[in-house]
């Protein structure tokens, strides 16, 4: 078990699977658990009930660095003992079901019909913080009426960091850095230094989305394109870790693997069963909650501000976009932006000098915005609508849905666990 | 039946699991390691079962053997070599279905015994897809049956000695497959399974033995879907070249290979979509297989 998902250690420039780990979904499968040095407070508790799934003996490793932020150290005991508040998990009742509900049979019936008139077990499902179907810290709440979603809600596990902790989402701090050399007052870049940025900006881009199509095809159990989707990534995570300017030395063939990957997956049709018509969100819709970034493409909707950027401009950049708005229209479009992203990180590379413009940056999710050069961050009210808007729709978009369809539906927005885009 | 069989069938579930095991390995393009698919056995065996609180442990711990014993039953129908044929009983083909319905009480005993919803749903999603796809199963069987008006194994396999069943049904075929497939939850069939879906679905609170028993009998299931698509389609021992005990090994594996691969390619089927499939495409073809093959047999078989 990995903690936090190896998407978030890919961000921090660390490959969990070129270290030879399997990363499991079912602790029960797995023999080692991984956790960085230090993980949020609000995680303690479930990273101490994923230690107790795991079956005896069972090892725990300590990866240093906090790619996820925050200021606590792991609470987890040094000898990698289970806290008492949890070990009565671990002894094995008589296995009666009914010991907890008195009378009440486990397979009691609600006595209300369900939609299709079938009378069903009313149940509930969490999963999160630390599932694999989502970013660690998501937490999405179900109810289950038979296998069927009755109802949704998606919310966080995590909060914002303070200011002086660095960008919250690991997967958009290139962007936020960027954001920050952007700002109203700030000293205008070198043009050097913008080709750099904008480099290390879609490189991100390209890393974020492709870490978000190996979870979702993890999700669909598509175990090659997993595999070759995280093999390919392989030189964008080294790349994180690199200085900013070795950047300018990047070989761009080691790219051609996952380009080609991403291009098989755009001419294919395999996404298209699990996929097509799934959770449909119209460009209307989007514009109406605030909702930009690559869910409001997938749309229809065009809003993308490297369109009236002069340094993407001068690389003649062309926004991404598909009509259909559904899951498999929001996978398509991260996967050609992540296309787009390591051509224009290329033709950066060989422009050698781009010229700087102030403002926010799109980042992987959507519009990354730094507060002002004399201010504190804003406060999250402003730009966490648009997150808690698209944790809505997503939560709707599994209502009335069979569980696997349900989690899909839900993992195709890339929600991201933080409260703001940051 | 004699003792001789019986350990031939123990020697086929030791050196087919570990065959199968080094021909994952391949298809995902990893170099074959058997030694430390061992030590992983070695490891799961000596660990202890952890029985998670609040499970019915009568259903827990009857799950994993159960599931086995069918895998078993099912391999031990499936015909080799003119010398070595399992079971052979008279009616060995569909014992092989019935042998195979057994999986799905042990998996809904597994996903039962942990109480949590999650297992519960893998457990019925099972269920539903066992009575979808059991029937093509055994109609695609009967078809298969028909010109050599038995439903013996090696009859079959003698009757196919000219032209393979799958060549002259391949509408049976093409239907026994995946469901096959599907009735062994053999990827992209692995529902009650759904590792990234359901975390473990209804085997997500096995450890120690009982995971390596799963384990073993998942392999097992996969040997006796490959074994007997060979036996009653591609003619089992019959082919040119090769001595007659060597192809249906070499058969079994090329079709374990192609679920596997089919398995890492595409993505795990929906349960709606499984079921519409089955029961609106599948099990209508089935019936338009045996029509067929009644007039196969009639033509060429009499």
């Amino acid at each position: 078990m990995v903690v936090p998902d190896p998407a978030i250690w890919a961000a921090s420039g660390v490959d969990v699977r070129g270290l030879g780990l399997d990363p499991r979904s079912n602790p029960a499968e797995a023999d080692l658990l991984v956790v960085p040095e230090r993980v949020p407070e609000e995680l303690v508790a479930a990273i101490a009930g994923l230690r107790c799934g795991l079956p005896n003996p069972a090892a725990r490793r300590v990866l240093p660095g906090a790619p996820l932020g925050g200021s606590s150290a792991a609470h987890l005991d040094g000898s990698g003992e289970i806290p008492e508040e949890h070990e009565e998990r671990r002894d094995g009742g008589d296995g009666d079901h009914s010991e907890d509900d008195g009378d009440e049979d486990m397979m009691a019936v609600t006595g209300e019909p369900s939609a299709d008139g079938l009378i069903m077990e009313q149940a509930r499902a969490v999963v999160g913080p630390l599932g694999a179907a989502l970013p660690t810290g998501l937490i999405l709440e179900l109810e289950l009426d038979g296998d069927v979603v009755s109802e949704a809600q998606i919310s966080s596990a995590l909060s914002i960091p303070a200011a002086d902790e660095g960008p919250a989402d690991p997967l958009a701090a290139q962007s936020y850095e960027w954001a920050l050399a952007r700002r109203v007052g700030a000293e205008p870049l070198e043009p050097a230094t913008v080709v750099l940025h904008l480099m290390a900006t879609e490189l991100e881009r390209a890393l974020s989305h492709v870490m978000w199509l190996a979870r979702f095809a993890g999700l669909l159990g598509w175990l090659d394109l997993t595999e070759r989707l995280w093999a390919g990534a392989a030189p964008l995570i080294g790349w994180r870790s690199a200085p900013r300017e070795s950047l300018s030395e990047i070989d761009a063939a080691a790219t051609e693997p996952l380009a080609d990957c991403l291009a098989s997956l755009l001419d294919g049709k395999r996404l298209a069963g699990r996929t097509r018509g799934l959770a449909t969100v119209e460009s209307g819709t989007c514009a109406e909650l605030g909702i930009g970034g690559p869910i409001g493409r997938a749309g229809g909707g065009q809003e993308d501000l490297r369109s009236g950027d002069a340094a993407y401009r001068a690389l003649e950049f062309s926004p991404v976009g598909r009509e259909r708005g559904d899951a498999e229209a929001r996978c398509l479009l991260r996967a050609e932006e992540a296309l787009a992203a390591l051509r224009l990180a290329n033709a950066a590379q060989r422009a050698g000098e781009l010229p700087h413009e102030n403002g926010p940056v799109e980042g992987p999710r959507g519009p990354v915005a730094a507060p002002p050069i004399d201010g504190a961050r804003p406060p999250v009210a402003g730009d966490s609508a648009a997150v808690e808007a698209t944790r809505a729709l997503a939560a709707r978009s599994a209502v009335g849905r069979e569980l696997a369809p349900a989690l899909a539906a839900v993992a195709s927005f890339d929600l991201s666990p933080w409260g703001a885009i940051l | 039946m004699s003792w001789w069989s019986l350990a031939g069938i123990a020697a086929v579930v030791g050196v087919g699991t570990l065959a199968l095991v080094m021909l994952e390995e391949l298809v995902a393009g990893q170099r074959p390691a058997p030694g430390l698919a061992l030590r992983r056995a070695g490891v799961l065996l000596r660990r202890p079962i952890d029985r998670p609180w609040a499970i019915d442990a009568w259903l827990y711990h009857l799950a994993p053997p159960l599931l086995l014993s069918s895998a078993v039953l099912a391999l031990a129908m499936v015909p080799w070599a003119p010398g070595f044929r399992g079971l052979d009983f008279n009616t060995g083909a569909i014992l092989f279905s019935a042998a195979l319905a057994y999986v799905t009480p042990a998996i809904l005993m597994a996903g039962w015994s942990a109480g949590r919803p999650l297992s519960v749903a893998a457990g019925f999603r099972f269920l539903a897809m066992m009575l979808a796809y059991e029937m093509p199963i055994v109609m695609a069987v009967t078809a298969a049956a028909a010109p050599a008006a038995s439903l013996r194994p090696t009859y079959i396999v003698e009757v196919q000695a000219a032209v393979p069943m799958a060549v002259s049904q391949p509408l049976a075929f093409a239907l026994f497959v995946p469901a096959v497939m599907a009735v062994a939850y053999i990827r992209p069939f692995d529902l009650p399974q759904a590792d990234s879906e359901l975390g473990g679905g209804a085997f997500a609170h096995y450890s120690g033995a009982h995971a390596a028993i799963l384990g073993l009998a998942h392999k097992v299931l996969l040997l006796a879907a490959a074994g007997m698509t060979a036996a009653l389609f591609l003619a089992g021992w019959h082919g040119p070249w090769l001595p007659e005990w060597a192809w249906m090994p070499v058969k079994t594996a090329a079709v374990a290979a192609l679920m596997l691969w089919a398995g890492r390619r595409l993505p795990r089927f929906e349960i709606e979509g499984l079921l519409s499939f089955a029961w609106k495409l599948a099990i209508p073809a089935a019936i338009g297989a045996i029509a067929w093959a009644g007039l196969v047999t009639l033509l060429f078989y009499r």
